[in-house]
C-alpha cells in the first residue's frame, strides 16, 4: 500500500517535471519552430486535390498506411508470425481435438447468471457496431483497422467470460472458420498492397493510384478483420483448459 | 434453417442505430456501410439478441417504456435519494439481505427489475436464483419480513411496468 503511494507520487512528479520542462522552459525548442517541414508536408498533402495525396482527411491514417505503409505492412506480418507461432505450439491433431472436446464436455458446465448474460448480449452488440464504425471510418475520423479490431476482441472476451467457449463454438466460431476469416483479411491487405503494381504500373503499396479512398478503406477493413480474428484465434486456442492440454500432450488418456 | 427466418429486423435496427449514433453523421457513405454491417450482424447472430421482433412494433410497449423512464428517474430516484441522505445524517439503518419472488417472465424484464432495484440508492441486487424466480437483495432498512410488504416497498411498481414492456 505504502509502496503504491510512493510509486504513483513519483510518476506524477516526473510527469509534472517533464511537462514543465517542455512547455515553460522549452528544452526541445518547439516554441520558435512550431511546425517542422516534414509535418507541414504531411498536413498539406494528406488530403489535397493535387498529385501527391492519400485521399484522407485523417492525417494519422494517411501516415500509418501510406507514408509509412511498409512499416504497418511488416507489423501485420509480425502479428501474423506470432499468431502462427502460438498456433503451432498449441496445435492439436484431429484425434487430439476430438479427445479435447470429449474431456471438455465432462467438465462442469457453468455460465454466469441471467442478469449478466442479458446485459452482456446488449453490450456485445453495441461493441460490435461501434468497432465496425471505428474501422470503417478510419480514413475519415480518428480510428482505423487495428483500433476497431482491438475493440472487437473485447467483445469476444466478454462472450467468453459471460457465456463459455462452447457457446461460441456452437454458434459457428470454430477454429477452422476463424482461421479462414483471418486469411481473408490478410489476403485483402496483400491484394491492396500489390494492386498498384499490376493495375497502374506503380510501386508496391502506392495506394494513392487507386481510385479515391479505396486503398485506405481496403487496408483498414483488412486490418480490422485480421486483428479481430487473430485475437479470437488465440483466445479459442488458449480457452482449452490447461489440464486437458497436459493430459493430451503427455498421452495420459485411459 | 431458412435464411429469411434467421434474419432479425430488431437486431438490424439496433445495430444500425448504434452505428449511426457513434459515427455522428448520416452521409451516404455512413448509411451504406452501416446498412452492410447491420445486415451481416443480424444474419450472423439471428434471434440471439431479440427473440420476438413483433414485440418491438407494439406502440403500447414503447409508451409504457417512456412512461416508466420518466416516472422512475424523476420520482422514484428523487424519493430514494432523499431517504438515503436522511439516513446518512441520522445514522438510522437496519441492513440485511432479503429474498423477493419475481413474477415477470422474460429475461429482459427480470434485468429491468433487477437493475432498477440496484440503481435506486439503498437497495442492491446481489444474486438471482438459477431458475430466475427469486432475487436476493441487500436492503438498507429491513423494516419488515412479510413477503408482500417487502415486495411493495422494494420493487414497488417496477414489475408491473416490466411485465407491460417485455412480457
Amino acid at each position: 500500500m505504502k509502496r503504491d503511494v510512493f510509486v504513483s507520487i513519483s510518476f506524477l512528479m516526473a510527469f509534472l517535471l517533464i511537462s514543465y520542462a517542455i512547455t515553460v522552459k522549452d528544452v526541445l525548442g518547439m516554441a520558435e519552430n512550431p511546425l517542422r517541414p516534414l509535418g507541414g508536408f504531411y498536413l498539406r498533402h494528406a488530403f489535397a486535390p493535387s498529385n501527391l495525396t492519400s485521399h484522407s482527411p485523417e492525417v494519422v491514417t494517411a501516415i500509418v498506411w501510406n507514408y509509412r505503409g511498409f512499416d504497418t505492412l511488416f507489423e501485420t506480418f509480425v502479428f501474423f508470425l506470432s499468431i502462427m507461432g502460438a498456433l503451432s505450439i498449441f496445435r492439436l491433431t484431429e484425434e487430439q481435438e476430438k479427445e479435447a472436446r470429449s474431456l471438455e464436455s465432462r467438465e462442469p458446465h457453468r455460465h454466469m447468471d441471467l442478469i449478466t448474460r442479458a446485459t452482456t448480449k446488449l453490450v456485445v452488440i453495441m461493441i460490435v457496431s461501434i468497432s465496425a464504425s471505428i474501422a470503417l471510418h478510419g480514413h475519415l475520423t480518428p480510428g482505423g483497422g487495428f483500433q476497431g479490431g482491438s475493440a472487437m476482441a473485447v467483445a469476444a472476451l466478454l462472450l467468453f467470460a459471460a457465456f463459455s467457449k462452447f457457446t461460441l463454438e456452437r454458434k459457428g466460431l470454430t477454429l477452422g472458420h476463424v482461421i479462414t476469416a483471418y486469411a481473408f483479411g490478410l489476403a485483402l491487405i496483400l491484394a491492396t498492397a500489390i494492386a498498384p503494381v499490376f493495375l497502374y504500373d506503380g510501386r508496391l503499396l502506392q495506394i494513392n493510384l487507386l481510385p479515391g479512398e479505396t486503398g485506405l478503406l481496403n487496408l483498414d477493413v483488412g486490418e480490422y478483420i485480421a486483428v479481430t480474428f487473430g485475437f479470437l484465434m488465440v483466445f479459442l486456442v488458449l480457452g482449452i483448459s490447461e489440464w486437458i492440454f497436459k493430459v493430451i500432450l503427455r498421452g495420459e488418456i485411459e | 434453417m431458412n435464411p429469411l427466418k434467421r434474419f432479425s429486423p430488431g437486431t438490424f435496427a439496433a445495430v444500425l442505430a448504434v452505428y449511426l449514433f457513434y459515427t455522428g453523421s448520416v452521409s451516404k457513405y455512413d448509411l451504406i456501410t452501416g446498412f452492410i454491417v447491420a445486415l451481416i450482424v443480424s444474419f450472423l447472430i439471428g434471434h440471439w439478441l431479440i427473440e420476438n421482433d413483433l414485440k418491438l412494433l407494439s406502440p403500447k410497449r414503447w409508451f409504457y417504456a417512456a412512461l416508466y423512464g420518466l416516472r422512475y428517474f424523476l420520482v422514484e430516484e428523487t424519493k430514494t435519494h432523499i431517504d438515503v441522505a436522511k439516513r446518512i445524517f441520522t445514522l438510522k439503518a437496519n441492513p440485511g439481505i432479503i429474498r423477493i419472488p419475481l413474477d415477470v417472465e422474460s429475461d429482459y424484464g427480470k434485468v429491468l427489475v433487477a437493475n432498477s432495484i440496484t440503481n435506486t440508492p439503498g437497495t442492491v441486487v446481489i444474486d438471482i436464483s438459477d431458475d430466475g424466480k427469486w432475487l436476493y437483495v441487500h436492503w438498507i432498512d429491513v423494516s419488515t419480513l412479510d413477503e408482500e410488504e417487502i415486495k411493495r416497498k422494494v420493487i414497488a411498481y417496477f414489475e408491473e411496468y416490466a411485465k407491460r414492456i417485455f412480457d
